[in-house]
């Protein structure tokens, strides 16, 4: 019991100071590399103007997500922009989309873009620049599993960085669908596992790879693309939201979005408890707290309508 | 004589003796010496020994020889003794000293047969040939060796080795085999009796005739054969005299009775490593695991190198994987007016891969338990012990559990209670219709045991024809191109002879052939003369009647007769396309020709015509989906679905061409034939989550619960990413039903996954009452 009122503090303390954070900038890069084809630029284009729309969402300002596409995307333009967004001290998340054709020489991976490549190491390089509390980087390319060797995600500078990558390393080189299903999931309450009208980086990658899985199992395909997920807390990275929450955001009460963390929070300790309990005991327990979880919910919804 | 008994058990004896690091027991009639004519006389003096069974004087006798001065006799003495990887060695050597002299080479071919090894084997026997084209031994080497591969080389040598040896002991076996797996008892019995004179003519060892006299005196149901006794007088620990009919045993579906007759072969030789390991593959057959594991580790630990003893134990490994889900199937028999009548039941154990057993389980379950009811009362039989279903999403596994080998191309096998078939997820989408297949072996389930496992190959595999085009679950008579061609060819072969084509088949797809000509004599039975006539044929059979004689009683017709009765049906039911079918294949190649270059107004033409003939046909190449595509390109999206509607009529079943005509008749409004559509899916490839989903909402929106259930409970079988949804639509279905407690642990699962579920937490309320 200690141990459970110890745990729940923390959770609720966590809560408190994410919301306490609220009005903290939320940044969003998303680059739309080459697309070698008319069908794959026209593809890119759509992906990374989806996921900017997306992201646009749950930003401070609309002009804190920036879009790169076609000759905007050049190496010079690129560097000039992250190098501009390092300057600013406000940045809580920061996110930055790689939609395009990578590739990999078996040393060095590259994101083509328009002009001379970027290579991993310059990425990696620029990212290291952003002072953010969490940053997430989604690299939508093929042989981006390249990157994982070079974006580090476990240091003390980058220890909340998520990197995800539409391959598990380098010698994936063929053109992949993972931004397809990132882009699918964007706005999918199929893709929000908990139904909170949140959509995390979590939630983006599962779905994604979930799919990509389902799609190659079904055809008695090889996967030729295996997605991969590394750094901590993407459950906690919120990408965008929908629905409700979206639409009523400000008229919310904090008092009860923190009440609602918090049942929230003891669902998911008595989920993590599910197999030392009786069956009937746990749903019984789960029961209570969900109907105490609806209440709040409904209360919410008067609230914002 | 010696035999593979004086052998092994020499070889074990050597064993404990020496404790020699490789000893190896020898399979049956592998070796054959006593067939080679230029075998050196101090081994022929060992082998009498053996022969008689005195195993301490023939080690004596064959220790020495492994160290004699020809490296041919030393091999021999040394595999006698056991040791085959030594032997071969030997044989190499021997070969490289005499590189001219066939006999080894011959010999040395013998060692790869004894092994398992036929496709080793035969190359040495062509090379001896090569050297000296008359060497019988090698010939008839040869031959045994092409007898393990389908096709008609073998019969054909061995013909041949007839003509010009009539009175070889060794080709008269061979031959005589041959007649018993077609159960041509008077054929083989000549064979045999020409054999024993031979043999005694030659002063031969009469043991392995024996053991086939005992074999042709099993197929006429005579199981306390005098030649069984003379055998063990011979040699009292001749565990071939059992062995041997326990092939023909099996070959004829009686599982039981071979694994009697095996126990019999390891009782009187415990060192008879192959019966071990038959013993334990039919025990595994008759769904006793752990009996056939004991028996395949004896097996093993005798003779590694068996093929079969060694898949098997590996498939018991697999079989770890899987898990048993019980069911009980209802049945009513034909005129039972009885107060339990209507409440006759058998336990099913469905036997399914632990990964695909909760999506599978619903449909194994729901068809086999239609299967049960409906061939129980179609066949007056009830089934007397639990049936097993397996399914197995490994097609080697299952493979293995068939045939003990991978690699073969069966899609399902029946031993009686027990079946074995591909998962659907064994093979690509649309490879096959899982559903017809277990069709298929659950009409078997019902011939094999109605009948006693009496019934001749062809009138099983019949009658599971026939069941799947009639009651099945897909529509129509389903004949590949190459057969429609066989049969125009009149390459069909007389009923009484049917079996043939299944045991012994003479050209590439004479097996389907067979089974396609099996069924149409079934359904031409069932048409002519009344379904029940079949029913009473497995009567017939169970009184040992042979295909003639059931044929004569229940039809009352000669099986000449019923032969031209099949033309007269197949000229009634494919009289059209079998005299045109040169056109109509001409046809189908141009019109795929024009598709290929996108000529459709070509391809229509073509297709209609290539229709006129034979319209049914919904196979590989079939018109319906080149006019599909015709139609699509020229953007007439209506006759484009007509034309998909009409092959999926005539039970076309490609899973995507059925997905894209749902989503069609979906677009015209036509709901409830796009889920009639979509569940066809289900009995070809199931393994789609969108399949499952999609109907579940379906059969929920038009209020058939439990329908919906069981597409939702297969669907989280699967592992969809929103497992919440799923949930929920249980619970909304459960509620319908008014099953407020399932409702609301379902409504709960989908709160545990998506606490945040408004529509899952409004359903909590309303279940709960007025609770807050």
């Amino acid at each position: 019991m200690i141990f459970f009122r110890t745990r729940l503090f923390a959770l609720l303390a966590m809560c408190l100071t994410a919301l306490s954070q609220a009005h903290a900038a939320n940044v969003t890069v998303v680059i739309s590399g080459l697309g070698g084809s008319e069908e794959y630029s026209e593809k890119f284009n759509e992906y990374a103007t989806t996921i900017a729309d997306a992201t646009r969402r749950i930003a401070l300002t609309p002009t804190d997500v920036m879009l790169l596409r076609g000759d905007a995307s050049k190496k010079d333009i690129l560097i000039a922009l992250f190098e501009a967004i390092a300057t600013r001290e406000d940045i809580d998340k920061f996110s930055a989309f790689f939609i395009g054709h990578g590739s990999f020489d078996g040393k060095t991976y590259k994101f083509n873009i328009p002009g001379p490549d970027i290579t991993g190491e310059e990425l990696a390089e620029l990212l290291n620049k952003i002072k953010s509390r969490q940053q997430l980087v989604v690299a939508s390319t093929s042989a981006s599993g390249a990157l994982i060797d070079v974006i580090d995600t476990g240091n003390q500078i980058t220890g909340n960085r998520i990197l995800i990558t539409a391959t598990k390393n380098g010698r994936e080189k063929t053109a992949v669908v993972f931004p397809e299903y990132v882009v699918q999931a964007l706005d999918n309450p199929a893709a929000d596992t908990d139904k909170n009208e949140s959509i995390t980086a979590a939630e983006i990658f599962e779905f994604a790879n979930s799919s990509i899985e389902s799609y190659f199992e079904t055809e008695k395909l090889l996967a030729p693309e295996h997605a991969r997920l590394t750094g901590k807390s993407a459950e906690s990275f919120e990408v965008t939201r929908y629905g409700n929450l979206l639409a009523r955001q400000d008229q919310i009460p904090q008092e009860l979005m923190i009440t609602r963390e918090t049942i929230s929070n003891q669902i998911n300790i008595l989920r993590s408890r599910k197999e030392d309990i009786d069956e009937d005991e746990y749903f019984d327990t789960l029961q209570s707290l969900m109907l105490k979880l609806a209440d709040v919910q409904r209360q919410i919804d008067d609230k914002s309508n | 004589m010696h035999n593979t008994l004086t052998k092994t058990t020499v070889a074990l004896r050597l064993n404990q003796l020496l404790a020699a690091s490789i000893l190896l027991a020898l399979s049956t009639n592998a070796s054959a010496e006593e067939y080679d004519p230029n075998r050196d006389q101090q081994l022929l003096e060992c082998d009498r020994v053996y022969d008689r069974g005195n195993i301490d004087l023939a080690i004596s006798c064959y220790t020495p020889l492994q160290r004699n001065e020809s490296l041919l006799v030393a091999a021999e003495a040394t595999w006698a003794l056991g040791d085959t990887n030594k032997a071969n060695e030997l044989f190499r050597l021997a070969v490289k000293e005499q590189p001219r002299n066939p006999h080894i080479r011959a010999r040395w071919g013998r060692l790869f047969l004894s092994t398992h090894q036929p496709s080793q084997a035969a190359p040495l026997f062509q090379e001896a040939l090569l050297i000296d084209p008359n060497l019988l031994h090698a010939k008839t080497g040869l031959a045994a060796a092409l007898l393990s591969r389908p096709g008609p080389e073998a019969r054909k040598l061995l013909a041949e080795i007839h003509i010009e040896h009539p009175d070889d002991v060794e080709t008269l076996l061979m031959l005589a085999r041959m007649e018993l797996e077609t159960r041509n008892l008077e054929a083989a019995d000549q064979l045999l009796d020409q054999a024993l004179e031979s043999a005694e003519n030659k002063a031969l060892s009469p043991l392995d005739i024996y053991a086939l006299k005992a074999s042709a005196d099993m197929l006429r149901d005579n199981e306390d054969s005098e030649w069984t006794k003379k055998a063990l007088e011979y040699s009292p620990s001749y565990g071939d005299v059992f062995f041997v009919p326990a092939h023909y045993h099996l070959i004829n579906y009686r599982y039981r009775e071979a694994v009697v007759a095996l126990r019999k072969a390891v009782e009187v030789q415990p060192t008879h490593w192959s019966a071990h390991s038959q013993l334990g593959v039919n025990l595994l057959r008759l769904n006793d695991i752990e009996g056939a594991k004991k028996h395949l580790e004896i097996a093993y630990g005798g003779d590694p190198f068996d093929t079969a003893t060694v898949n098997t134990l590996k498939l018991l490994d697999t079989l770890d994987e899987f898990k048993d889900l019980d069911t009980v199937a209802m049945f009513r028999l034909p005129g039972d007016n009885t107060a339990d009548g209507d409440n006759r039941s058998v336990p099913v154990v469905m036997r399914l891969h632990k990964d695909e057993a909760q999506y599978l389980s619903p449909y194994v379950e729901e068809l086999t338990l239609k299967a049960v009811k409906s061939f129980s009362e179609r066949y007056d039989f009830a089934l007397a012990e639990p049936l097993i279903v397996e399914l197995f999403p490994n097609h080697d596994d299952f493979a293995v559990r068939t045939v003990s080998t991978p690699g073969v191309g069966l899609l399902g096998v029946t031993f009686g209670y027990l079946l074995a078939m591909d998962s659907p997820s064994g093979r690509p989408p649309g490879e096959f219709h899982w559903g017809s297949t277990l069709w298929h072996e659950l009409a078997h389930v019902f011939t094999i045991e109605k009948s006693d496992h009496r019934m001749p190959r062809w009138f099983t595999e019949g009658v599971s024809v026939y069941e799947e085009w009639t009651t099945g679950p897909l529509r129509g008579r389903h004949i590949p191109i190459d057969v429609l061609q066989a049969i125009a060819e009149k390459k069909l072969l007389p009923v009484k002879n049917l079996d043939s084509g299944f045991v012994r088949p003479t050209y590439p797809n004479q097996v389907t052939v067979s089974y396609m000509q099996a069924g149409l004599i079934c359904d031409m039975i069932g048409e002519f003369w009344g379904h029940e006539k079949l029913t009473e044929m497995l009567v017939e059979f169970d009184n040992r009647k042979d295909t003639t004689e059931a044929v004569r009683t229940v039809l009352g017709i000669s099986t000449a007769e019923l032969d031209r009765n099949l033309q007269k049906y197949i000229e009634l039911k494919l009289g059209t396309v079998i005299s045109q079918f040169d056109t109509w294949r001409e046809l189908l190649t141009s019109m795929h020709t024009a598709a290929q270059s996108d000529q459709w107004a070509t391809v229509v033409a073509l297709a209609n015509q290539a229709n006129e003939i034979y319209p049914e046909y919904v196979g590989n190449g079939s018109t319906y989906l080149a006019l599909h595509e015709a139609y699509e390109s020229n953007g007439n999206t209506d006759r484009a679905v007509d034309v998909l509607e009409t092959w999926y009529d005539y039970g076309g079943y490609q899973p995507d061409m059925l997905h894209q005509l749902a989503h069609r008749l979906r677009d015209q409004g036509r709901t409830d034939r796009a889920t009639e559509v979509l569940e066809s899916i289900n009995w070809v490839s199931p393994n789609n989550i969108d399949l499952h989903e999609r109907l579940g909402k379906d059969y929920l929106n038009r209020g058939d619960n439990e329908a919906a259930i069981r597409e939702f409970k297969a669907l989280l079988g699967l592992n969809p990413h929103d497992k919440s949804g799923v949930y929920l639509n249980i619970a909304y279905a459960y509620k319908n039903l008014d099953n407020k407690k399932l409702a609301k642990r379902n409504v709960l699962q989908a709160l545990e996954q998506a606490p945040f579920f408004r529509e899952a937490q409004d359903l909590l309320v309303e279940l709960t009452g007025d609770s807050l």
